[in-house]
Order: C-alpha cells, then structure tokens, then sequence
C-alpha cells in the first residue's frame, strides 16, 4: 500500500465509512450495481493524496460525500419520475413524465390526512401512547427554550440596549452601604454610537488616573470598570441556561428516537396493509406519503398538546428557580415560544416517520404479502436495535452530567464555611437617618443587644454589618502604619467587618491568637482591630501582627477618615459569599468604637426557628422604636443555601431529564426485546423442543440485549467524554471525568435495560415448544 | 437508449466525449478513466465518483461503452471492479462527434474567430 495508508489509516478509513454512508443517497438498485466501484474510486482518489497534505483528506472527502448526496438525490428523482433523464447527448428532448397536477396533489395531501386520521383513530393505544411521548419531549423543549430566551436572548427592554454599560469602581458592595459621599458608585450610561466597550473602559481608566493625579488625596486607587448592562444583570447566569438547552435537546432526541421506534414496531406489524395497497396500485411514494401524513399528524397532536404542558412545565420551572434569577418575570408562553414548539412539532413528526417511511420497499410488496415475517421484519429488528443503543447512548450522557451536577453539589454542600450556621437567625436593621450620626446609632444597637441578652427565649445575639453569605461586602485598602506602600503600587486591601463583641463566639469562629473582642472596646478606650488568618498570611508573612496598627480607609456612609487602630487578635479564616470560594482577608472593627446605620442582628434561639427569633426582635424593636422594621430575615443556613440555589437548579433539572432519558430508555429496550421474543417464539420453541432449558433461552435474549446496551453505553461514553467538558467551571473539585460518577452511572443504566429485557426474557424462557411450533 | 439514431445523440456532453477518448486508448475502470482524463486535461476530469458513475451508466444504457471481464487475479487490488471498453457504436458516435467538432471549427475559421496560431 502507499505511504498515505500507512501515515493515516484511521482517517482514510473514517473517510471511506463515512462515503459508504454517503452512497445510501444513491438509490438501491444502483448502490448494487455500482456501489463498489465508487467506494473503491473513492478510496483510489485518498491514496492518491500525498502525505504532505493531509488536510487534501477533508477536501477530497468533502467534496466526494457532497457529489454522493447530490448525484445520489438526482439518481432518486429521475427514478421516482420527478425529473426527466439526464442522457449522454443530443438536442431533442424525451418527453418529461406527466408532471403531477396541483390540483391532484392536493387531493392526494387531503386524502392521506383523513386516511391517516382514520388510522391513527383505530389504533388508540398506539396514538395515545406517542401523542404523550412527543408531548412531553415538545413541551420540555418548548419550555428550556422560552425561559432561555426571555432570560438570555431577548434584548433588555431599553432601546438600544446592548449599548447600556455600569461603570463602577471595583469593590463590591451591598447596596444598604451606599450613601451621598460615598466611594463606591455605580453609574449607569450609554456608549455613544460608534464606541466600543473597549473604548469606553479605556476612556475610563484614563480618566481616573487624571483624577488620582490631579487629586491624590481624594483620588487615591480610583479605578473604574464598564460593564455591558446585560452581561452584569445576568451573572453567568446564561450558561447555566445553555447548559439546560442542550440537556432538553437530548431527551428531545430521545423522545423522537423512542417513537420512531414505536412506529417502525407498528410499521413491521401492517406490512400486509402496505403490501395490500401496493398491490392495488399504490406506488411506492404514495405509500411513503401516507406514511410522513400520519407521523406529521401525531406530531401536530403532540405539539397541541405540549404548548398546554408547557405553560404548566414553564410554571414549574420558574417556581423550581433560585430566587435572583433576573428578568423571571419576563418569562411566558409568548408568540415565539408557539411558533417554536410548532416548528419542532412539525420536526418532530417528519424525524420519527422518517426510518419507517424508508424501510418501505419498492419490491418486497410481493414478499410481505407471501410472509409477515419476511427480511423486511429483520430489517425493522436490526434498525431498531440501533434506535435503542442512540436511547442508551444519550441516556448515559444525560446520567452523567447530572451525576457530575450531583457530586459536585455535595462537595460544595460539604464545604465548611468555616463557622457554625446552626439555629441562627439573621435580620437586618436599618436606622436610616432617624439616628443621625454615629454615637446614636452606636448606642441603639448596644441598647438593642443589651435588651436582647435580657430575653429568657433567647441563647445568644450579637450583630454584624454584613453578615457571612448575605450576598453583600464592603472591601477596601487600609494602611498599616509605619509601612507605607511603596510609591506607584497599590497598599493592601481587605474586606471590612463591624461586630459586635459576641459573634464569635456565637458563630464558633476560633480565636487563634491574641483576645476576642470584649465590652470593653468601646467608644474611650484604645481603638483596636482582629484580623483573620487570610490578612495575616497576606500582609504579615513570616510576621507577628498583633499590636501592630492599622489605618482603615474605606468609609462605610458619611465617616471621617478612620484613627489608627492596634491589632488585638487573629480568628480563623471563614468563607464569605460562596462555599468554594478561598477565603479572603478581613479587619474586624468593634460596633461600638465605629459604629454604622445598618447592621445584620444575630439571634440563636433555644428553640431555633426563624419565627421565634424574629417575633422576639420584632417586639424588642417595638418597645425601642415602634416605627423601626426588620429589612430583611433569614436563617443563616438558608442564607448559605441560597448561594448554592443555582447549582442545585441546575442538577435538580438535569437529574429530571437524566431520569427520563432513562425510563424512555427502558421503555425502548423493553420494546425492542419483546419484540424480538415474540419473533423467534417458534425457534426458542424448536430449541426447547431440541434439549434447551428455559434459562438457556433467558440467558440468549439477555445476552441479546447486552450486546445492544454495551454498544449504547460505549457511544455514550465516548459522547459523554467529549460533552461532559461543557461543564468545566460549573464543577466543585469534580473533574469532569470523574471515573466514580462515569463507572456509577454506565452500571445503572446498564441494570436498568437488564431489568427492563427480564420481563420479555422471562416470557421467553417459558416459551411453549408444542404451541410455538403450532403457531409457525 | 441503444437503438437511438447516432445523430440524436450528438452533440455529446463534453464529460461523455472524454470518456470516450480515453477508452479509445485502451479498457479501463472508474478511477483510471478520471486519472487519464486529468493528465490529458480533458473534461469529466474534475468528476466525482458519484457523478462519474452516473454518466458511465447512462453511456452502458446508450450502447456506447460496456463492461468487460478483465483479467483478474486474486491479489490484484482492482479485481472488485469493473472495467469498462469502448463498443463499435461507442467509436461511431465519438467519430460523429469530432466530425460534428471539426465542422465547427472550419466555420469559426472562416468568421476569422481563430487566429494565425490556432491555424498553425
């Protein structure tokens, strides 16, 4: 052989395959008669290639597999009588068939609606049976898509919208700390036209830096950032939806692999009508239209009947949606959603009519009408055995995304948060300007908790500005005194707390070296700081903080620059806003000695719901300040929760369609083998007959069916390894190609079509050999 | 069909005319009519499979080409295919066709379409 074979074997063969596949255009009687010939021309044309210019392989392949699925259409066309003979020469034209009339083909199009109406109407089960699976699979489509596109794709409703950025500067901030004065502003605009984002953020970081030049008292660390409005109300929010497109996409293909399925069982089953009616002159074609009339028409009924479950699917899904999924209200079964669930309908119907309406034959009439159980029979097995392993195959890939969903939740959920969440109730109360400045706020909330201490219902209270997985932090730079950053870099940064004396011993966050904050630090008394873990390894490496100072420069509302404060103690590291994220450095500044107008009060109650904790502020608040209400109340655990919501969405919505996929699954690997039993009934009867015990025939059909499944599960492993990467980013220290979730779910899925091929393998091995043998 | 009058075949498809030059040279299968037709920058060159075998059908019904038993051994590579030769009304109507060309050629010269070289 040449050295092309030798230096691309696996792509010349992949190629010539793919052209065999290719010349399944051309119609049979020619595939027969040449379809050697133009593989083997083909693979002489690959051979030909030198190994140089392996890229020539897709070229040649291209244009090979397009002249097939051209020239193999024309073949078809000519033969069927639609198109006129392509000859070798000469001017005078053959006469062209008859075209057909409009007229007649009209009334062929109605004649085969009502045909079919009357067929589908004798055979209830079947219709039935296919009228809700499409419908499921329409409105599960129909639904994913008319959230996605409300939420991700439909422009906001702002003209223009795409052009609106935020510009801002870089510290996060929970909105209750905004004020007038303050440093961390959001501003919303509009890119004039013309102007990229590119532009407009460096328009802004120019202009910032002239403002810190200009102004460096004021101006320091200014920075600004632009972001497109869009892409900052929607988070990433988007792939999640994206990720939910393609997963309903699979149980899309599932549900029409498993009617197409269903209908080549029941095309085997009226071969004697197909070869009635073509015997009576029906053509080939007329048979296949009758065919495509009735599969268009159980996707029209399934379509009517999805576009209902959708609006109760759509229901359910935004019911199912963590709270903050932006633009939710926008969501509903609008014009778009109706023409999309009708177009698919319509896909869906022609797809699953498709494999059967081929399989009809011109030719094998007189064979079907001599026996029902002819070639054309196996046929029907041998595509239905390959529908089955295409159901396996996205069974799996679903199975295993959502088993990596899984995992990763539970990782994520194991994550310690490095305090005790258990029984706390979190309320925020605001004082908004009826305690104009700080010594009446700072007094309120020393009263408050004074009060609060006094109750007999509850254990413990304290009170935070921002409260750990509120969603909120307010980070600044600060300066440790004696150590001035070095001119041009930027000082070190952290996050800021105002606590009360009690919350760490309430959420049990360890003190690991120095003292806890007491009662004692408050307004006369030195000003003093703690530090986490997270500051100290940053900032003080290899160093002993306490007693150093340290100058905060973030204001919180209306403050003065903040006094130099000593550092009294260091406490473990805990995590802020996330589970998984890694802890970031924190300064723990005393309520008392800075106090602010908004803090998050604390309460553990002894017996621990978030109503009792509540009813006991709300009264403590009443007898302080009748007009003062809480902002908002929450258990600390639900807080954390509510940070992993999207995660859990998306496993929760993956695990329903994975578990679909699998019943669909199921259902058509029950199918296929309990058609394939009834099929051999007489040769599991002559077996019997001839010394086999039943289990010898249970264990044939069981090894039928794994043979079908193991072909499913390793294209679906091999699907799985290449999808599965889509998931990158969305997993907690889960690696996409975790073997546990990909060995846990091929063995579920592989009991699974076991347990649904028992059933028929059970009928087998009880098979009757003096009926069976009767019955042939 | 085979039985139509050679002059309703003419003028020929040009692809059609180069399988015919080709095969006048000696028999040969699909891949070797299209190789040929390439070196000698001849039409039907450029075909794919598919449509190479489409015209190579509709020459086989014309009456124009037929197939031939090659002689085979069992290690040649090319033994699976089928080798085509020219037939006496294939050689007619190829005959026809470069008359009906050449009949063309000698008018273009006379409307002085073809310069000095060409008549060199």
């Amino acid at each position: 052989m040449s050295a092309s074979r030798g230096r691309y074997p696996l792509g010349i063969r992949f190629a010539v395959r793919l052209y065999m596949v290719a010349t399944h255009v051309f119609p049979p009687e020619f595939r027969r008669r040449f379809g050697d010939d133009l593989v083997a021309t083909f693979h002489d044309d690959l051979r030909a290639i030198r190994p140089a210019e392996p890229w020539r392989l897709l070229v040649v392949t291209a244009r090979a597999v397009r002249d097939a699925i051209h020239q193999g259409a024309i073949e078809r066309l000519e033969q069927s009588g639609l198109k006129r003979r392509t000859r070798t020469g000469g001017r005078v034209s053959l006469p062209p068939p008859a075209p057909p009339g409009l007229l007649t083909m009209l009334e062929d199009v109605v004649r085969d609606c009502r045909y079919a109406l009357r067929t589908l109407a004798r055979a209830r089960l079947f219709t039935g049976v296919v009228v809700v699976t499409l419908a499921l699979g329409i409105a599960a489509v129909t639904a994913v898509f008319t959230a996605v596109n409300a939420i991700v794709l439909r422009p906001l409703p702002y003209p223009d919208a795409e052009d609106l950025v935020m510009v801002w500067e870089p510290f996060d901030v929970d909105p209750a700390a905004y004020s007038r004065g303050s440093r961390l502003i959001v501003t919303l605009g509009r890119l004039a036209p013309g102007v990229s984002l590119e532009q407009a953020q460096a328009d802004m970081t120019r202009i910032a830096s002239r403002l810190e030049a200009d102004y460096p008292d004021t101006n320091r660390d200014v920075l600004a950032r632009v972001v497109p409005l869009h892409d900052e109300i929607l988070g990433g929010l988007d792939r999640q939806l994206y990720l939910l497109l393609g997963a309903v996409a699979f149980v899309f293909l599932i549900t029409v692999v498993n009617v197409a399925n269903l209908m080549i069982a029941r095309g085997v089953s009226r071969q004697e009508e197909m070869a009635l009616r073509s015997a009576l002159g029906g053509g080939r074609s007329r048979i296949v239209c009758q065919l495509l009339a009735e599969s268009l028409l159980l996707g029209i009924f399934g379509g009517a009947a999805a576009v209902l479950a959708a609006g109760a699917a759509l229901e359910l899904l935004v019911a199912a949606a963590p709270a903050g999924i932006p633009r939710l209200d926008e969501v509903s079964l609008d014009g778009t959603a109706l023409a999309f669930a009708a177009a698919i309908s319509l896909v869906a119907g022609l797809a699953c009519g498709l494999l059967p309406a081929l399989q009809v034959r011109s030719g094998s009439e007189g064979d079907a009408l001599r026996s029902t159980r002819g070639h054309t029979g196996r046929r029907g097995r041998s595509a239905r055995r390959v529908l089955v392993a295409v159901q396996v195959a996205v069974a799996l890939v679903l199975l295993i995304g959502s088993g990596l969903l899984i995992h990763s939740l539970v990782r994520l959920l194991g994550e310690d948060p490095g305090f005790d969440a258990g029984g706390v109730v979190a309320a925020r109360v605001r004082l908004g300007s009826r305690y104009d400045g700080t010594a009446p706020q700072g007094r309120f909330f020393a009263d408050l908790l004074e009060r609060l201490a006094a109750r007999a219902e509850l254990e413990q209270a304290s009170a935070v500005f921002l409260t750990p997985f509120s969603g909120g932090s307010v980070g600044g730079s600060f300066e440790i005194v004696g150590r001035p950053a070095p001119a041009g870099e930027d000082g070190p940064s952290a996050s800021l707390q105002i606590v009360s004396e009690g919350f760490f011993d309430m959420l049990r966050i360890p003190v690991r070296a120095g003292r806890e904050l007491s009662a004692d630090d408050g307004d006369s008394a030195e000003p003093v700081a703690l530090i986490n873990e997270a500051a100290a390894r940053l900032y003080w490496p290899g160093e002993n903080p306490l007693d150093t100072m340290l100058r905060i420069q973030v204001s919180l509302d209306d403050q003065e620059p903040d006094i130099p404060r000593r550092i009294v103690g260091i406490v473990a590291d805990t995590r802020h806003r996330r589970l998984d994220e890694t802890p970031q450095p924190f300064i723990y500044a005393p309520f008392r000695q800075r106090p602010t107008e908004s803090m998050y009060v604390l309460l553990r109650t002894a017996a621990g719901s978030a109503g009792g904790g509540g009813r006991v502020l709300r009264a403590v608040l009443t007898e302080m300040d009748p007009d003062l209400a809480i902002d908002r109340i929450s258990t600390l655990s639900d807080m954390i929760g509510s940070t992993v919501a999207s995660d859990r969405f998306a496993a929760t919505l993956l695990s329903v369609f994975a578990a679909i996929a699998l019943l669909l699954g199921c259902v058509g690997v029950y199918g296929v083998v309990a058609y394939g039993v009834s099929a051999r009934t007489g040769e599991f009867g002559v077996r019997i007959a001839l010394g086999a015990r039943g289990g010898d025939i249970g264990r044939l059909v069981l090894r039928d069916t794994l043979a079908v499944a193991a072909a499913g599960l390793g294209a679906g492993l091999v699907a799985s390894l290449a999808l599965t990467r889509f998931l990158e980013g969305m997993l907690h220290e889960v690696s996409v190609t975790d073997p546990a979730v990909f060995g846990l779910m091929s063995a579920l899925l592989l009991g699974a079509a076991l347990a649904a091929a028992a059933i028929p393998a059970r009928r087998a091995a009880r098979t009757d050999p003096l009926a069976a043998l009767r019955a042939e | 069909m085979a039985d139509t009058p050679i002059e309703q075949l003419l003028p020929l498809k040009p692809d059609v005319f180069s399988i015919l030059l080709v095969l006048l040279e000696q028999d040969a299968h699909g891949y070797r009519i299209m190789q040929r037709a390439r070196e000698r920058s001849l039409e039907g060159g450029q075909l794919q499979p598919g449509a190479l075998y489409r015209v190579l059908r509709n020459m086989l019904e014309d009456g124009l080409i037929a197939e031939v038993a090659a002689a085979r051994t069992p290690r040649d590579a090319d033994s699976r295919r089928r080798t085509y030769r020219i037939t006496e009304r294939g050689r007619a109507v190829a005959a026809a066709e470069a008359r009906r060309m050449a009949e063309l050629v000698a008018v273009s010269r006379a409307y002085r379409l073809l310069g000095q070289a060409e008549k060199a």
